[in-house]
């Protein structure tokens, strides 16, 4: 790909990231927020979270993902281990796979 | 996929650092293989990574709360990845020592390890086969956790609405994903789990 070409494409697309990525940080500096707002800031993040997950397991959804994604957050609530959480849902991910039931 | 669609090692690293958004350059290159018009290519990319908006006011909320320099929290904000901002946003609710230095150490770091990776794979382009299938799930586990972390060591009238979003965003996902919607679903399902919060909210309020 010629370099005009790529200019051409990442140019706009950097300006585009850095719009989303520290936009908001601009505009609400200096502000004062209402309760409601940031109430509304407050769940961003498991909103996000949830998308994310059932998007992720959304085209793999069977039994065993879906019980692997439960004994996760399982292990993520009853240990709230980061690694600890992430290897028992890799491992019996391999497990299953392993095993071809997913 | 960059070689595929063209681009040399060197410009697919270079994508990587600049703009660091897995799903936007997969569809960058998808775009490019399919002869796509710069227009196009810059529209839907920019279209599926509007979502960095959301984590980048969440980011904001954080930051400006806990009073960090302009200088930090502007670099924190433009380093930002979904991964960065799941462990961040998690750390700088549980643990008060994380502050936007450690965000952006952790941002650069994976920002060099993606972009590390893709020069690699760019450069060895098809010779190179692997599952990533495995590794791909590992990030799902940890999106799971990250989840089942915004529900502790909050008050219950937050976890109820955090809880909210969540079971709305997930729901509104799978109806989304049913209905052929693609590559925006974690957008808008993102924001129907958040107005579906607010709307429990707002109805609770007046009947207190």
């Amino acid at each position: 790909m010629s370099w005009s070409r790529y200019a051409l494409i990442m140019v706009p697309l950097v300006l585009a990231m850095l719009v989303y990525r520290a936009g908001p940080y601009v505009l609400l500096r200096g502000c004062a927020l209402s309760s409601r707002v940031q109430g509304v800031l407050d769940v961003i993040p498991a909103a996000a979270f949830a998308a994310l997950v059932a998007n992720d397991l959304f085209g793999q959804a069977n039994v065993y993902t879906i019980g692997i994604a439960l004994v996760t957050f399982a292990v993520a609530w009853w240990r709230r281990s980061m690694i600890l959480s992430v290897c028992v849902g890799t491992a019996l991910y391999i497990v299953c796979l392993a095993l071809s039931l997913i | 996929m960059s070689a595929a669609a063209g681009m040399s090692a060197i410009q697919a690293a270079l994508m990587s650092a600049l703009i660091f958004t897995g799903a936007g350059q997969m569809m960058l290159n998808n775009l490019m293989l399919a002869a796509a018009t710069p227009l196009t290519l810059v529209a839907s990319v920019a279209a599926i990574s509007s979502r960095f908006a959301l984590y980048g006011t969440s980011m904001a909320h954080e930051l400006i709360a806990r009073k960090e320099s302009l200088a930090k929290s502007l670099l924190a904000c433009v380093t930002l990845t979904e991964e960065a901002f799941g462990i961040s946003i998690t750390m700088l609710e549980e643990d008060g020592r994380w502050e936007a230095k450690e965000t952006i150490q952790l941002s650069c770091v994976l920002i060099a390890t993606w972009t590390l990776a893709n020069f690699v794979g760019a450069a060895v382009g098809e010779r190179l086969s692997m599952d990533i299938s495995i590794a791909a799930f590992a990030m799902t586990t940890l999106f799971v956790y990250l989840l089942a972390a915004q529900m502790w060591d909050v008050g219950h009238v937050q976890v109820g609405r955090r809880a909210v979003a969540a079971v709305a965003s997930m729901v509104s996902l799978v109806m989304l994903r049913l209905c052929a919607v693609g590559s925006m679903s974690v957008l808008f399902a993102a924001i129907i789990g958040i107005l579906a919060s607010l709307l429990v909210d707002v109805v609770g309020g007046e009947r207190a």
